[in-house]
């Protein structure tokens, strides 16, 4: 009774707050820090990513979610702007899109260094390919490493044995057949020394999944020597595709 | 699963045999070396398999997984651990309890009879191309095979019960037994076999057996958990159940001698008695447990396999005169131990069935008609008992707030009532109407299903209880007792409302019946009315009512959980890309599917009606599941549910339509 007595007494603030009304429920305004931020490679040209103009400049990616977007803060772009402000953004999902997509952004934060801008609208077709792109990056967020502090009693058979709660794993065999097993997404992928191949799959595009598998691995919060090499490894790879697919054209 | 199992198995510190892990994509694979076996685990269980050293128990090792990957996969926790107790993977498994039998698959350290002499011939057949078509074939051609034996059967031991009157009589006797006990056993090991490497494309420890009655080829059914789909199970278990049978049919077409035949006969009886047996694991006791939640009374299983048994046995003893003790009759010694087994058996089925019967139907009719015919003795208050009455109630939760002239009317309404020890006062689900104090004496609450109450508390004088009829159109949650006699007094609900009223003291009348809501939710809302009062006080403590129009948002689609929430009253919509896909009514929760799989919000939730939601943090949601590992399985079993929900729902809309 003395539990239910006190607890009547907290009952004064139950009000909800952060209610929206059901007509403001749609994909053009959402509050930017309640989803899954993707982290991008920044020492990488986003050319493999969404390119994002303003001005004709291009921005340079820090994290992207379907609620905003966070830039670096090197140009002069930004300079009167302040917080508040809205601007359109040009978005370009691939090198051969000829038809950049116009996205409201609002400016929600500034400093030194980055700018948070908030998506006021964000057309269905570029919202499906961010969803995706933050499921691959919260797959990596969720990868832990496989600890030897319990595990006298078993022998692991990997160099490094990375796993997450979604059924998400990177393996590092540490021999010389491939480097790494990579499981994300539904999607099991092998790394050779030159080539990132996906099982049970013919894909001949390289681009997209060493796209993918960057921010995959760019995505763990605290990645190892090991993984740090496999990321250098995959950017090369990726850097090298992107050559290639230039020089063909 | 009852509660003590559960107990245990929070308690219970597994220790695996050493091995190896071998990573796969989303699998692992872990093996011993000896004795030889492996079993595939989903990653996300990696860390449950690391912490089995033996140094932690359940609870510990849920606590460390939690602090490690942020979410806690309980149910297939709770089965990884059986199943690696189940397969022999866990040296100290025997702490565990007894099996939950009848997926699993014997220790690897079988039992050796001294009688039967076991050659090993194989450790595994591996085939990872299982084939479930053939698999349906071949058991649909064997039980026709079997269903044809009974055409041709012949239940006749007339060349049997002449083997004691030729020379060599018993010797062809135990010869022919042994030859057909051979083939047969061989029959049903094969089909067994066969099954399992088409379902499961596996199939590990082969040997040939050989003992006094029979040489036959046996392979381990380790596998069988393997076997996920409900109606390939039930397939299999019937196959192996009716493999004697198709054994039968098989040998009835050569040309043996009668002996042989009437061999073979009594052989097959003697398979298909031994596997209808209730009472050990045989496949027939499978096949009944898949029927689970189908023919739940216990009566009518019992009685099932009591009449089938009985049907047998009698066609049996009624045909067949045993050799050796010729005549089988009720004058021979031999016939009154068989004859007083038999009725041992029936005896041990009937006294079960009587039992269960008494527990779930009959005592609990027969306690309610006697509290309906104990008397209930009202007596009349005086001025000097109004008195009195106000002096012990002026401190109870919302009497606080009244008058005393108020109270005293209130209390002048009331019924005074002195009830006997062990009466009934509250009925569950009776309309709630009265709110009662209890004045003198002790009350005791007991709640669950039909025969199987459980005393929640006894509650000591003064105190108020019977509290839902606060609520307006609510029922009674659970039966209150007498413990010893005890002097109640009845007030009418209605009453106190008005009085509530006229005291000008709504807000208080209105926090005491948010939180009767929430007490009522507490104790009646399927899947947290069985939590201790413990774990109700702390959700109490750390949850946060919400009073919401319909139509609003509670949270939205793609966005981080970082709540729990229950639904005290009202329901919600649930609704998938601006798309209504379902309801949630009343006593239910939602919320959950972000809290246990990691993920943003896969819907929006908006409120159909005016609601009363309770919202539980996440800190709060998992410091109660990593207590309570049942209600943590339930409500990620809802959740499994709902994701796959969602997911059909996502596959219907990317489905093509067509030209």
């Amino acid at each position: 009774m003395k539990v239910l007595l006190q607890w009547l007494k907290n009952l004064s603030s139950t009000r909800f707050e952060t209610l929206l009304p059901r007509h403001l429920l749609s994909h053009e305004y959402r509050e930017k820090r309640e989803y899954t931020r993707a982290r991008f490679p920044i020492f990488l040209s986003t050319a493999f990513y969404p390119k994002f103009y303003y001005a004709t400049t291009e921005l340079k990616l820090i994290n992207l979610s379907v609620g905003g977007l966070c830039t670096s803060y090197s140009k002069d772009i930004f300079l009167n702007k302040i917080v508040g402000d809205q601007l359109t953004l040009e978005c370009m999902w691939s090198l051969d899109d000829p038809h950049p997509v116009p996205i409201q952004v609002k400016i929600v934060g500034k400093s030194l260094q980055q700018v948070h801008c908030q998506f006021l609208s964000l057309p269905i077709t570029v919202y499906s390919k961010v969803v995706d792109l933050c499921r691959v990056a919260q797959a990596g967020q969720r990868l832990k490493p496989s600890t030897n502090d319990f595990t006298s009693h078993l022998k692991i058979e990997a160099l490094e044995f990375w796993y997450g709660q979604g059924g998400e794993s990177l393996i590092l065999r540490g021999d010389s057949k491939y480097l790494a097993e990579l499981t994300y997404c539904d999607r099991q992928f092998v790394l050779w020394h030159d080539r990132l191949e996906e099982s049970h799959a013919d894909s001949l595009s390289q681009t997209e999944p060493l796209s993918y598998a960057l921010i995959y691995l760019c995505n763990i919060s605290t990645p190892s020597e090991n993984v740090k090499t496999l990321i250098y490894h995959i950017a090369k790879l990726l850097t090298d595709s992107h050559k290639k697919a230039v020089s063909n054209e | 699963m009852n509660d003590s199992a559960i107990n245990n198995f929070e308690e219970y510190k597994p220790k695996l045999r050493a091995g190896q892990v071998i990573p796969q994509g989303s699998r692992i694979i872990y093996e011993t070396n000896h004795p030889y076996d492996q079993i595939i685990v989903p990653v996300e269980l990696v860390d449950v398999l690391f912490l089995c050293s033996g140094q932690f128990n359940v609870r510990e090792i849920i606590e460390k997984v939690f602090k490690k990957q942020g979410v806690v996969h309980f149910k297939a926790t709770f089965k990884l651990i059986h199943c690696l107790r189940d397969r022999g993977f866990l040296e100290n498994g025997h702490l565990l309890g007894d099996k939950k039998d009848n997926s699993h698959t014997e220790n690897l350290k079988t039992t050796e009879w001294p009688w039967i002499w076991n050659i090993i011939i194989g450790k595994r057949i591996v085939n990872n191309q299982n084939n479930p078509i053939l698999f349906y074939c071949f058991s649909m051609i064997l039980i026709a095979i079997s269903l044809w034996s009974l055409l041709v059967i012949n239940l006749s031991f007339e060349s049997i019960n002449k083997s004691a009157d030729i020379p060599f009589g018993y010797l062809n006797l135990y010869v022919s037994i042994f030859f057909v006990n051979s083939v047969v056993l061989n029959i049903v090991n094969l089909t067994r076999a066969l099954c399992l490497i088409t379902l499961t494309g596996r199939i590990y420890n082969f040997s040939l057996k050989l003992s006094p009655i029979g040489f036959w080829f046996e392979a381990g059914d380790e596998t069988q958990h393997l076997i996920q789909e409900k109606l390939y199970r039930f397939l299999f278990h019937l196959t192996i159940w009716l493999s004697p049978l198709a054994a039968y049919t098989a040998l009835h077409y050569l040309p043996l001698s009668a002996t042989f035949t009437e061999v073979l006969t009594l052989i097959t009886t003697l398979h298909l008695a031994t596997s209808i047996n209730p009472l050990t694991r045989t496949p027939s006791q499978q096949l009944l447990k898949l029927t689970e939640g189908v023919h739940t009374a216990p009566l009518l299983t019992l009685s099932l396999w009591t009449s089938t048994l009985a049907l047998l046995l009698y066609y049996l003893l009624s045909n067949w005169r045993w050799p050796v003790l010729t005549p089988l009759s009720i004058n021979s010694i031999t016939g009154w131990l068989l004859g007083g087994l038999t009725v041992l058996y029936f005896s041990y089925l009937l006294w079960k069935s009587v039992t269960t019967a008494h527990r779930d139907y009959l005592f609990p009719f027969a306690l309610r008609v006697f509290h309906a015919l104990t008397s209930k003795k009202i007596f009349s208050k005086t001025q000097q008992t109004i008195d009195e009455l106000i002096e012990k109630t002026q401190d109870l939760p919302l009497f606080t707030y009244f008058p005393e002239t108020l109270l005293r009317i209130i209390l002048q309404q009331g019924e005074l009532r002195n009830y006997p020890p062990r009466t009934q006062i509250i009925y569950d689900n009776d309309e709630a109407n009265d709110l009662f104090i209890l004045l003198d004496g002790n009350v005791e609450i007991f709640k669950g299903q039909s025969g199987q109450k459980q005393k929640l508390i006894t509650l000591p004088a003064v105190t108020i209880f019977g509290e839902s009829a606060i609520i307006e159109k609510s029922k009674r949650t659970a039966d209150v007792y007498t413990r010893t006699g005890a002097t109640v007094l009845k007030l009418r609900a209605d009453v106190i409302r008005q009085a509530a009223i006229e005291a000008q003291c709504g807000r208080e009348y209105e926090a005491f019946k948010n939180a009767m809501m929430v007490n009522q939710f507490f104790a009646s809302a399927p899947y947290f009315r069985d939590l201790p009062k413990t774990t109700i006080e702390l959700l109490t403590m750390k949850s946060r009512l919400h009073f919401l129009e319909s139509e609003v948002a509670v949270f939205n689609q793609g966005q981080k959980g970082d709540a729990f929430y229950l639904i005290v009253r009202g329901s919600v919509d649930v609704v998938i890309n601006n798309n209504a896909v379902g309801t949630i009514p009343q006593g239910q929760f939602f919320g959950e599917v972000s809290l246990i799989a990691d993920i943003p919000r896969t819907a929006s939730v908006i409120t159909r009606e005016s609601c009363v939601l309770l919202s539980i943090s996440r800190e709060t949601f998992w410091e109660v599941l990593t207590q309570h590992l049942e209600l943590a399985m339930i409500i990620e079993s809802i959740c499994e549910k709902r994701i796959l929900e969602d997911l059909s729902y996502h596959q219907l809309q990317t489905r093509p339509t067509g030209s």
